[in-house]
C-alpha cells in the first residue's frame, strides 16, 4: 500500500469537503421520493416554501426515511444541531413555521426526535431497532447535493479505496464476504475478481435498481436517498475490477430517480470525482443513468444489459455470464444497488466493524421492506434477525390476524406464524421461504391461499417477456389452471401443476421462469390442507 | 476431440461442440425447434433439455457446449416429460389446424409432435386467432402459426444482416412483427431469409398461399437465374408452375440466402409473353412459321453472307445467361461453321476491363478466392459495386463479416447501401479512381508497409509503379478526388496493415473509359502489399451475369477459345482445329462493341443473337438503333420479344432456365449444375439443340445428346477445366482450376505463384473521363442496377418484382434538383448530347451534388439513351458511368402515390 498515495487522496478529500461547507442555519427538508410524491410531498414542499419566503431558514427535498406509514416525512435541521422527524401527514405547517422562527423544535406528529449526539429516540419501534449503514441519511438530507454527502463522511471510504489500490480494494471486498443484495447472495468480491479476469477491456459496472418484483420497494428508497453512496460503491468496485464506466439502471417508474442522477452526476464532474484522475488519482470514471424498460424482466441481470444496450428486456443465454461477457461482449460487474451502497462504508468503517454487524456468514445489514402492517416502509437490519422483530415488533402487525408472511417476493415462500423465527439471512431456507431481495408481506387470515396462488402466477404471467416457451406458455398455462381453481373448477390437480411447475423450474432460461411455478408451489406447500379441500370441492 | 458419454455410449465431438452435435452424431433423437444449423443456437423453444449428470438443471442441447467426460442423458423420463410438456406449450400457442397450411410436411412443429406421439395437445390449442400482417407483395406473417422461435429474427440480424422484425410485447402478447409498422418501413430487401428460415411457415410468401403443399411439388435443384452469386436453391413446382423457390442449408454457396431476385422473381417463366412459335418478319411484320422454315432460314441467310462476304461479316452474341454447354456449341458454331472469332457476351459490358487487366498481371481472369473465405479477412474494400443491390447474397456476407470486427471501407462516389456497414466510408469524385488507389499506394510505400519479401519473390515492375505513385500525396489526392486526406490515411494504413485483405469491386472500376487502368491500379495495391494466396486476401470482380464467367471460361469471347486460349496463337488454333476436324479463322474476332461500328459502316452484314438484348444495353441506344437498321439479316434466339428481337428477321423461341440443364460458373468460380423441371412453352426449343439445328444445316454437323456430353467435350479441352466431368459436379459444384480428374477444385487462387510468372505491376495514371460536365451540361450522368430489376428489365419486369419497382427512378442530389424547381417524386427530363429520358425523381445524398444515377432496366426511360460510345482503348468496355448531363422538371409529381422505402433511402449517417 502506498500511503504517499493514500495520503494524497485523503488530503483532496479534506479540501473538497472544506469547499463544501455549509453555513450552519436552520433547515426544513420535505421527503420527495416518487413513493412521497404519491403522498402529496410536493404540495406540502411548495406550501413550505411559501411559508418560509424571505426566510433565512432554507426549505430543500429529502429523499424517504423508508417509514411509508408516515409519507411525506418533515425533518427539521436546527442550526445548534437538534434535529427532528416528523409525519408530514396532517402536519400543521403553520404552527411549525411559528415554532421554528421561535428556534423551538415542534411538537406535533413528532415520529422521531435525535439527540445532539445523533442518535435515534428509543421510543420509535419502526426507527429503533434498525441498524442505519446504506440508509444513514436517508431523508435526513438532499440526496442530490454533494455538500450533504460530504459532510457526513462522504468519499471517505473512496479516497481510501484509492489509497489501496485496486488489489488491496478486491482482497478486502473478498474478505469482507459481502453477499449480493439482490436476493442470490453471491459474494461480491468474487464477482469483481471474475470481471477483472474477464480479460478485455473497457469493462464496465452496473447497479441495478430495477426492482421489479412485485410489493418490494427497498431499492426505490435506497436509491433515492443515497444516491451518492451507490455511485461511490460503483467507483469502488470499478477499482476493484478495472473498469472506467457505469450505469445507474433504475425502475422507470422512479421519477425522482430520474431526476436526482443527472443532478447528482454534474456536481460530483464539477467537484472532480467523476471524469479523469479521480481526486488527483490515476483512476478515471464515467457514470450515467440508465431507465429500465417497463417488466419485472428487466431487472433481470443479463436482460438489463440488454436493455442499457438499446434492445428490448430478454435474458441472454449462459454461460457466457456477465463478468465474461457483459456489456457490448465486455467483461461486466452487475451488482444490486443496495450492495454497491455498502461498498464505501466497509473501506471507510474497516473489516472489524462490518463484521460486527449480521451474521458470521452473512455479515452486515439488509435493507428488507414489509407490507400488509401498520407501518409500512423500508428498514435497515442486522443480518440474522427474526422476521418476527420486522413484521410484528417494527411493522406492527396484529399476530392474532396473521395468515402467513410472505417472504421473498412473489416466487418465494410463506412463513406460518409459528414460523417467525425465521432468520433473515442468505442461507436459511424453510421450504420455499427465503430472504432473498428482502421484501416481506403479511398475509391477513381472510386471505384464500388459492389466490395468494393466483395472484403470484399472474404477476409472473405478466412479467414473463415471452423468450423461451416454458415461461412464456407454462405461466399462461398455469394461470389458466389456478383461476379455474380459484373459481371452484377442477382445473387440474396438484400433482398437474406441480409437474408444469418442475418442468419450467427445470427448461426455463432465466430465473424468473425457474421459479415462476413455485406461484403454486409455495401456496401448496404451506396451506396444503386449504388446497387440498379447495381440490376436493371442486367440480 | 472431446469425449462424452452420451446415453452411456462414448461419442467423439470436436473441441467446441455442443452436446446436439454429440447426439445427432450418434443418432439419439432430440427434438429441436429454435436450432438451425446455419446459425448461431438460440436456446429459445427449449425443445433440446437433456440431463447432464451432477448439473442442478437440465441443459439445452443446442447451445451446451461439451467438456471432457461429460454424462448426458437423452432418454431419461426427466428429459421426456420436458420434451412433452414444452412440445404441449408450443402448441398451447399455435394454430393446429395442419390441414390448412402450406408447411404440412415440412412443419418443424408438426415433425416434433409426430415423433413424440403427441396425440391430445395437454393445454390445447390456439383457438382466439390473431390477423395476419400482409403489407407488401412477397412476405407475409401469421402469428397464428408463430411459435417465437426467434429463427427468422436471427435470419434477418445476422445472414442478411438488415434487422427488420421484431417480436413485439411481452410474454400472451409477444407476436412477430416488423420493427416499425411495415416490412417496408422497417429497412426489409425481401430476401426471403426470415421464410426460409421459418420452421412453421409463420412468415410465408403471399403468392403460394393456397397453392399447394409440399406433397405436391416437384423439386428441381437449381443455380440462380441472375447475378454472379451463383446461389443454389430449388423450384417448387406444380403443375409446370413455380410455386414458391425452397433454400437448403446444404446447397453452396448460399445455404438459406437469397435476395428478393431469387427468392421471388420466377413469374417471368410462366409470363403469357413468352416465345412460344418461329417468327419470321414479312413486309415489317412477324408471322408464325414453322421451325424447319425458320432454321432453314437462318442457315441459307447466314449460310450466304459467310459465303459471299466471309466469316467477319457476321456478327454473334452468345449470352452470359446461357449454360456454358449451350455457350460452348454456340462458339464452336460460330468459329468452326460461321468461320469467325466475332463471337462475344455481355462480358464486354461489364468485367471486360477487369479480364484484361487481371490476364495480363495475374494470368487468370476471376476471382482469387471463394465466398466462404470472405469471414476470413480482416480487411475488405469495396469499390465501384452496389454489393448489396447487385449480389447481394455476397453482401450480406460482408455485412456478417463487418459485424464481427473485419474492417470494411467502402469507396464509391455513390454513398450505397453496404456503407452503412462500413467502418471508414470514402466519397470519391467520380472517374477519379486511379487517383486514389495510387494515393493508397503512395502512402503503404511511405509508411513502409509494402511487402517487400513478396514484391521480390513474386512481381515485377514495382520500381516503376513506386515512381508513378510518387506525387500521389494524400494533399493532391484530396484535391483529384475530395476524399479527406486522413481518411484516405486510415484506408491505406488499414489495408497495409491487414494480414490478409480482399478488394471487391464491379462495374464502378470496369465499365470506364479508363477500366484496365483502374483495374491495375486496383492490382497494383494489392502485390506490393503481398495480398495472395490465403483465404480472405485477394481481388474480387464481382461478376455480373449468372454465367458472365463460365461464358467466358467456355469461349464466347473475341479473343479466345474455350479456357482462355488466343486464338491468334498457333498452337491453340491447332489444338481446336484438331479438336473439332476443322479449319478455323485466325484473326481475332470483333468486340462487341466493335460489331455496332463495324454495322453502321456496312461492314457487318448479318448478326445472330442467342439470349441478349444489346438495344438496351448497349451505350447510345439510339446509335445502337441506326446500327442495327442496316443488317441485311438478323436473327435472334430468347425467351421474350426484346427490344432487340423488335428487330430481328427471324425470332427463334428458345427454353428458359429451370426447363434446362447445364451447369453455371459463379464469380467464385464455381461450376455447378442446374437441374430441368419445367416444360418449355408451346414450340420453345432448348438453346443449344436450335443452334446444333442451324450447324448442321449449315454443313458443320453437331449432334449431342445431353449438356453431359457437351461439358465432358469441352472440359478437357481447357487446362483449367481438365479434370471437371459432368457428373462430378452434383450436388455442390467445383471450383476451377481442377486440373486433374482426381482434383477437388481450388478455394485460393496463386498459392505459390502467378499463371504469368511474377506478378506485373504496370503503372496507371490519372484521368477523367471522356465528356466531362460543362456549363450545358453540369452534371455527372452515371447508371447501374436496382435491387429489385435485372439488367434490360425483359425478365424481371415480367414477374412481381415489377411491383415495389415500376417506375425509373433517378437519383438526384438536392442541392442539385432544388435549384431547379424539383422536389422528391416530381417527373424530371434526364438530358445528355444523345437524348433525354423521363424519370421520377428521388431526392437523396446518397449521390453527392453534381451526380445524377439512372437505373438501367426501364425501356421507357432506357439508361443507355443516355451513355456515350466512347470506350477503354483496350478492353472495348463503355463508359457506363461518366458523362455529362442535365436535368430539368417534367411534371409535377402526383400527391399520395405509394413510396417504397428502399426509394426513400436518404442517408444522413456520418462515415464513422
Amino acid at each position: 500500500m502506498a500511503d504517499g498515495a493514500e495520503s494524497a487522496t485523503l488530503v483532496a478529500l479534506r479540501s473538497l469537503r472544506e469547499k463544501h461547507t455549509q453555513p450552519k442555519a436552520h433547515r426544513v427538508l420535505v421527503s420527495n421520493a416518487t413513493c412521497c410524491r404519491e403522498h402529496g410531498s410536493e404540495q406540502v414542499l411548495s406550501d413550505l416554501e411559501r411559508l418560509f419566503k424571505g426566510s433565512k431558514i432554507r426549505i430543500g427535498e429529502a429523499g424517504c426515511t423508508g417509514a411509508h406509514f408516515a409519507h411525506p416525512t418533515i425533518q427539521i435541521q436546527m442550526a445548534d444541531g437538534r434535529r427532528g422527524l416528523f409525519n408530514g401527514k396532517g402536519m400543521p405547517l403553520k404552527g411549525l413555521a411559528e415554532e421554528l422562527r421561535a428556534g423551538k423544535m415542534p411538537l406535533a406528529n413528532r415520529l422521531v426526535v435525535f439527540t445532539t449526539s445523533g442518535r435515534v429516540d428509543e421510543s420509535q419501534p419502526f426507527f429503533a431497532p434498525q441498524v442505519r449503514t446504506s440508509l444513514r441519511d436517508a431523508g435526513f438530507c438532499d440526496p442530490a447535493s454533494l455538500s450533504d454527502y460530504l459532510a457526513t463522511g462522504g468519499f471517505e471510504g473512496l479516497a481510501r479505496a484509492l489509497g489501496l489500490g485496486a488489489d488491496g480494494v478486491l482482497d478486502l471486498l473478498k474478505k469482507a464476504n459481502l453477499r449480493g443484495r439482490g436476493g442470490v447472495g453471491f459474494p461480491m468480491g468474487q464477482k469483481a475478481e471474475f470481471t477483472r479476469k474477464g480479460g478485455a477491456t473497457p469493462r464496465y459496472v452496473v447497479a441495478n435498481g430495477e426492482e421489479g418484483e412485485e410489493d418490494t420497494f427497498k431499492d426505490e428508497v435506497l436509491l433515492e436517498s443515497n444516491p451518492f453512496g451507490i455511485i461511490e460503491g460503483m467507483m469502488i468496485g470499478a477499482l476493484a475490477c478495472g473498469a472506467d464506466e457505469g450505469y445507474v439502471f433504475v425502475n422507470h417508474d422512479y421519477a425522482a430517480a430520474h431526476e436526482w442522477y443527472p443532478k447528482a452526476f454534474k456536481e460530483l464532474k464539477e467537484a472532480g470525482l467523476l471524469g479523469r484522475k479521480v481526486l488527483g488519482s490515476s483512476f478515471d470514471f464515467k457514470c450515467q443513468l440508465s431507465i429500465s424498460t417497463a417488466g419485472y424482466i428487466s431487472g433481470e441481470e443479463s436482460a438489463l444489459l440488454e436493455v442499457i444496450e438499446g434492445r428490448p428486456a430478454r435474458p441472454r443465454l449462459r454461460p457466457p455470464f456477465p463478468a465474461q461477457s457483459g456489456l457490448w461482449g465486455r467483461p461486466t460487474l452487475v451488482n444490486n444497488t443496495e450492495t454497491f451502497a455498502l461498498v464505501p462504508l466497509i473501506v471507510a468503517r474497516g473489516l472489524d466493524w462490518w463484521k460486527s454487524v449480521g451474521t458470521e456468514k452473512s455479515p452486515g445489514t439488509k435493507l428488507v421492506s414489509i407490507l400488509g402492517v401498520p407501518r409500512e416502509g423500508v428498514m435497515e437490519v442486522p443480518m440474522g434477525m427474526a422476521a418476527r422483530d420486522v413484521v410484528v415488533t417494527m411493522g406492527g402487525a396484529d399476530p392474532n390476524n396473521l395468515k402467513a408472511v410472505q417472504i421473498g417476493g412473489p416466487t418465494g415462500g410463506y412463513l406460518l406464524p409459528t414460523a417467525l423465527d425465521f432468520p433473515l439471512d442468505f442461507d436459511s431456507r424453510r421450504g420455499h421461504a427465503l430472504m432473498g431481495a428482502g421484501g416481506m408481506v403479511a398475509v391477513p387470515r381472510a386471505k384464500r391461499a388459492i389466490d395468494l396462488a393466483l395472484e403470484g402466477i399472474k404477476f409472473m404471467e405478466a412479467g414473463s417477456c415471452g423468450r423461451c416457451t416454458p415461461c412464456r406458455e407454462g405461466t399462461h398455462a398455469m394461470r389458466l389452471l389456478v383461476e379455474g381453481l380459484a373459481h371452484g373448477k377442477k382445473s387440474a390437480s396438484a400433482d398437474d401443476l406441480a409437474r408444469l411447475a418442475r418442468d419450467m423450474g427445470q427448461t426455463s432460461i432465466c430465473g424468473l421462469g425457474q421459479t415462476a411455478g413455485n406461484s403454486f408451489t409455495a401456496v401448496y406447500e404451506a396451506f396444503k390442507p386449504e388446497i387440498e379441500m379447495l381440490l376436493g370441492a371442486a367440480k | 476431440m472431446t469425449k462424452i458419454l452420451l446415453n452411456g455410449q462414448p461419442v467423439e465431438v470436436p473441441a467446441g461442440g455442443t452436446i446436439l452435435d454429440a447426439a445427432k452424431k450418434a443418432g439419439a433423437y432430440v427434438p429441436t425447434l429454435c436450432y438451425h444449423p446455419q446459425m448461431s443456437p438460440l436456446g429459445n423453444c427449449r425443445m433440446c433439455m437433456v440431463e447432464v449428470k451432477g448439473w442442478p438443471r437440465m441443459a439445452p442441447a443446442c447451445y451446451t457446449k461439451v467438456n471432457e467426460g461429460m454424462e448426458v442423458t437423452t432418454t431419461s423420463d426427466t428429459v421426456k416429460e420436458a420434451q412433452r410438456y414444452n412440445a404441449d406449450l408450443h402448441l398451447q400457442n399455435h394454430d393446429l389446424t395442419c390441414w390448412a397450411c402450406e408447411q404440412d410436411g415440412l412443419c418443424e412443429l408438426q415433425d416434433v409432435i409426430y415423433k413424440l406421439g403427441i396425440k391430445e395437445p395437454r393445454f390445447g390449442t390456439l383457438k382466439k386467432l390473431k390477423p395476419i400482417h400482409k403489407d407488401n407483395p412477397f412476405i407475409q406473417i401469421d402469428n397464428n402459426k408463430c411459435i417465437l422461435c426467434a429463427r427468422c429474427i436471427e435470419a434477418c440480424d445476422n445472414v442478411q444482416v438488415q434487422g427488420v422484425l421484431a417480436i413485439k410485447g411481452e410474454g400472451q402478447n409477444a407476436m412477430l412483427l416488423p420493427k416499425n409498422t411495415t416490412f417496408d418501413d422497417s429497412g426489409c430487401v425481401y430476401c426471403g431469409h426470415c421464410v426460409s428460415a421459418c420452421p412453421v411457415e409463420a412468415l410465408q410468401e403471399v403468392d403460394a398461399v393456397g397453392k399447394g403443399r409440399d406433397a405436391e411439388f416437384t423439386h428441381v435443384p437449381v443455380v440462380c437465374v441472375y447475378c454472379g452469386v451463383g446461389c443454389q436453391f430449388d423450384l417448387a413446382v406444380k403443375d409446370n408452375r413455380v410455386v414458391k423457390i425452397q433454400t437448403r442449408e446444404s446447397y453452396a454457396p448460399n445455404g438459406i440466402s437469397t435476395c428478393v431476385k431469387g427468392k421471388f422473381g420466377y413469374g417471368f417463366l410462366s409470363d403469357p409473353r413468352r416465345l412460344s412459335v418461329p417468327l419470321i418478319k414479312e413486309n415489317g411484320k412477324f408471322r408464325e412459321a414453322s421451325w424447319d422454315e425458320a432454321l432453314t432460314l437462318v442457315a441459307s441467310k447466314l449460310g450466304k453472307i459467310r459465303d459471299s462476304h466471309g466469316g467477319r461479316a457476321i456478327g454473334t452474341l452468345s449470352s452470359s445467361k446461357c449454360t456454358n454447354e449451350e455457350n460452348y456449341v454456340f462458339q464452336k458454331w460460330v468459329r468452326a461453321c460461321l468461320k469467325t472469332n466475332s463471337v462475344d457476351t455481355c462480358t464486354r459490358l461489364c468485367h471486360s476491363s477487369s479480364v484484361a487487366a487481371l490476364r495480363t498481371a495475374l494470368g487468370d481472369a476471376s476471382a482469387t478466392g471463394d465466398i466462404e473465405g470472405i469471414g476470413n479477412s480482416d480487411v475488405i474494400l469495396i469499390t465501384g459495386s452496389d454489393t448489396t443491390v447487385s449480389h447481394p447474397v455476397i453482401g450480406t456476407r460482408i455485412k456478417q463479416a463487418a459485424k464481427k470486427g473485419t474492417m470494411l471501407i467502402v469507396v464509391d462516389p455513390r454513398r450505397v447501401e453496404v456503407s452503412e456497414s462500413a467502418h471508414l466510408y470514402l466519397q470519391p469524385k467520380p472517374s477519379t479512381d486511379i487517383a486514389w488507389l495510387n494515393g493508397m499506394l503512395h502512402i503503404v510505400i511511405r509508411e513502409g508497409l509494402v511487402s517487400k519479401e513478396f514484391i521480390e519473390e513474386r512481381t515485377e515492375g514495382y520500381e516503376a509503379v513506386k515512381e508513378a505513385v510518387k506525387d500521389y500525396t494524400p494533399q493532391k489526392v484530396e484535391e483529384i478526388t475530395g476524399i479527406p486526406a486522413k481518411d484516405l490515411e486510415r484506408a491505406a494504413i488499414a489495408y497495409g496493415k491487414a494480414k490478409n485483405a480482399t478488394i471487391f469491386w464491379s462495374m464502378g472500376l470496369s465499365q470506364s473509359s479508363h477500366g484496365v487502368d483502374n483495374v491495375h491500379a486496383v492490382i497494383n495495391l494489392a502485390l506490393a502489399c503481398g495480398q495472395f494466396g490465403r483465404s480472405g486476401a485477394g481481388l474480387h470482380p464481382l461478376r455480373g451475369q449468372n454465367n458472365v464467367q463460365g461464358s467466358s471460361d467456355f469461349g464466347a469471347l473475341p479473343m479466345s477459345y474455350p479456357g482462355y486460349q488466343d486464338v491468334n496463337v498457333k498452337a491453340n488454333w491447332e489444338k481446336f482445329e484438331q479438336a473439332w476436324g476443322v479449319s478455323l479463322d485466325h484473326q481475332l474476332g470483333l468486340k462487341s462493341t466493335q460489331m455496332v461500328e463495324e454495322m453502321h459502316e456496312g461492314r457487318l452484314k448479318g448478326m445472330y443473337i442467342m439470349g441478349e438484348n444489346p438495344i438496351i444495353s448497349d451505350p447510345d441506344r439510339h446509335h445502337t438503333e441506326a446500327a442495327f437498321k442496316k443488317l441485311e439479316f438478323l436473327a435472334v434466339q430468347d425467351i421474350f420479344m426484346t427490344e432487340t428481337a423488335e428487330f430481328a428477321d427471324v425470332v427463334l423461341p428458345a427454353a428458359a432456365w429451370g426447363e434446362k440443364e447445364g451447369t453455371f460458373v459463379n464469380t467464385e468460380r464455381r461450376v455447378a449444375v442446374t437441374q430441368a423441371g419445367l416444360q418449355a412453352p408451346g414450340q420453345a426449343r432448348l438453346d443449344w439443340k436450335i443452334i446444333c439445328e442451324i450447324s448442321t444445316r449449315m454443313g458443320y454437323p453437331m449432334h449431342y445428346r445431353s449438356p453431359a456430353e457437351i461439358f465432358d467435350e469441352a472440359a478437357p479441352l481447357m487446362p483449367a477445366l481438365a479434370g471437371l466431368r459432368y457428373h462430378r459436379l452434383a450436388p455442390n459444384g467445383i471450383l476451377w482450376p481442377c486440373p486433374t480428374l482426381d482434383h477437388p477444385g481450388t478455394r485460393d487462387l496463386y498459392i505459390d505463384s502467378f499463371p504469368v510468372g511474377r506478378g506485373k505491376m504496370v503503372p496507371v495514371q490519372h484521368r477523367l473521363g471522356v465528356e466531362v460536365p460543362d456549363a450545358d451540361f453540369p452534371l455527372v450522368y452515371t447508371t447501374g442496377r436496382s435491387l429489385f430489376h435485372w439488367h434490360t428489365g425483359s425478365v424481371t419486369r415480367k414477374t412481381d418484382l415489377e411491383l415495389p419497382a415500376s417506375e425509373p427512378v433517378a437519383e438526384v442530389n438536392a442541392l442539385d434538383a432544388e435549384p431547379k424547381g424539383i422536389a422528391d417524386g416530381d417527373w424530371i427530363w434526364v438530358e445528355t448530347r444523345r437524348g433525354k429520358i423521363r424519370c421520377r425523381a428521388a431526392l437523396t445524398d446518397k449521390v453527392p451534388e453534381g451526380v445524377v444515377f439512372v437505373p438501367m432496366h426501364y425501356t421507357e426511360a432506357s439508361a443507355n439513351t443516355l451513355t456515350v460510345t466512347y470506350s477503354d482503348p483496350v478492353s472495348g468496355i463503355p463508359e457506363f458511368k461518366f458523362c455529362a448531363a442535365r436535368i430539368s422538371l417534367a411534371e409535377k409529381g402526383e400527391a399520395g402515390r405509394k413510396v417504397w422505402g428502399w426509394e426513400r433511402m436518404v442517408h444522413t449517417k456520418g462515415t464513422e
